[in-house]
């Protein structure tokens, strides 16, 4: 198997959007997510950086918890012992989540916070002490964890080819997009190599929690991803899902997403389909509402804004949301 | 007045023993600190997978003292209400003409 090449790793932050205009060329499940939904949804959040409060809680629970259960890899993988490397994971947990102050009165806040994170780790590690999954080794002897990614596909965005300069002179250059992302854990399992993606929930990890990753952007990229990465075959993803109770032991359950290579052709030819359309709406710098996708996934975060007229719908958002400054919005560049 | 405002400014209630232990400095924790949140965490979850009813924060009971029904005009805020002495009669001779 070969090593895995620092040029599918992304390390820095840069911008994912050509240059002097809203034509992203790098592209990521979560960015792609909000295209394939509706248009208007994207434009808010990529383009405008509108974000919400629940959101930057979900973020940062997310977040702790992945870097937690990192550190707990690593420690494993350098020889510690279970208990030392929770008391290890736990005491830099503590570290960085102590002064986290969120709102305990909103549903995103009751459910997760300080004290609910540091019990979901701790939870976690105890169950899965003996994890038949076991950590894939790195020819570095790193063990494959937190792996941020990009590759390249084999065409680009139009507007990178025929680029003028303002001397009406080509400068067309050859920018290819870029699909990223980043591997929570790369494992063998029952014999075979998969992708592990972690998640938390706050919803019962049931049967049709599992249907919602197949078909699935995020599950399709991860398994082409770790085929490119690893050039090897990766037999699926794992998603390790746990959900947090407040009166209840917290949950964890363990799901699949399989995906052919015709399944993964056709996302690829989709792919094409979709990022023309993007690039369309970034030239025409419009992007129209879908307006069958309002209701879905528990109602869009922008339907208050959406259902106004548009003179208001800026006053609105205002009201309602957060602008992210430009460096402090949703990058597939940005590596963790 | 100064009583009155002074008996509804209740304390907010005591931290419990995790709040406590998390919002410390981490520069303050000590090694036997993080095991007692180790140690916390388990118990907590040993007593749910025994049926025990615990919440997440478990937090000690308030000690909210008498209660005080607030006043507005008492404190000069508004004016007192009018007392109701009857009823207002029913206008019978008005009647709505189709």
């Amino acid at each position: 198997m070969d090593a895995i090449s620092d040029d599918h790793l992304t390390t820095g932050v840069a911008s994912p959007y050509l240059p002097r205009t809203n034509i992203q060329f790098a592209w990521d499940s979560t960015s792609l997510g909000l295209l394939k939904t509706c248009p208007r949804l994207y434009q808010y959040t990529m383009i405008e950086g509108w974000s919400s409060r629940d959101e930057s809680i979900h973020l940062r629970f997310g977040i702790e918890y992945h870097t937690a259960l990192q550190d707990y890899a690593i420690s494993r993988a350098n020889g510690v012992k279970h208990e030392d490397a929770i008391h290890d994971t736990i005491r830099a947990l503590h570290g960085r989540v102590h002064n986290w102050v969120v709102d305990r009165q909103c549903r995103a806040g009751k459910y997760k916070n300080r004290e609910t994170i540091v019990g979901l780790v701790v939870d976690y590690l105890d169950h899965f002490v003996d994890d038949p999954a076991d950590t894939f080794i790195l020819d570095n002897g790193q063990p494959a964890v937190e792996l941020s990614f990009r590759f390249a596909l084999d065409w680009g965005p139009q507007a990178a080819v025929n680029a003028w300069s303002e001397w009406k002179t080509p400068i067309g250059w050859d920018q290819p997009y870029l699909l990223c992302g980043h591997l929570d854990r790369v494992v063998f399992f029952t014999g075979g190599l998969y992708v592990m993606d972690r998640k938390t929930s706050m919803t019962t990890l049931s049967g049709y929690y599992f249907d919602q990753w197949t078909p699935n952007n995020q599950m399709t990229l991860y398994t082409l991803a770790g085929k490119v990465i690893l050039n090897t075959p990766i037999k699926g993803v794992i998603i390790d899902a746990a959900q947090v109770l407040l009166e209840k032991p917290n949950a964890f359950a363990r799901g699949f997403a399989y995906r052919t290579d015709e399944q993964l052709q056709e996302w690829i030819q989709d792919l094409q389909f979709w990022l023309g359309q993007a690039e369309a709406f970034a030239t025409a710098n419009y992007w129209p509402m879908n307006d069958t996708s309002c209701d879905k996934f528990g109602g869009c975060k922008f339907r208050g804004v959406c259902s106004r007229s548009p003179v208001v719908r800026e006053e609105t958002l205002r009201a309602s949301f957060t602008k992210q400054e430009p460096d402090e919005r949703w990058n597939p560049l940005r590596s963790r | 007045m100064t009583d009155i405002l002074d008996r509804l400014a209740v304390p907010p209630p005591p931290p419990s023993e995790l709040d406590e232990l998390i919002s410390r400095d981490p520069l303050e924790l000590s090694a036997a600190d993080i095991d007692k949140i180790i140690a916390y965490q388990r118990q907590q979850r040993a007593r749910r997978e025994a049926g025990e009813k615990v919440p997440r924060t478990k937090r000690k009971a308030a000690d909210t003292g008498e209660t005080v029904t607030l006043d507005l005009s008492k404190l000069g805020l508004i004016p007192a209400p009018a007392t109701a002495t009857s009823v207002p009669a029913v206008v019978s001779s008005f009647k709505r003409r189709l």
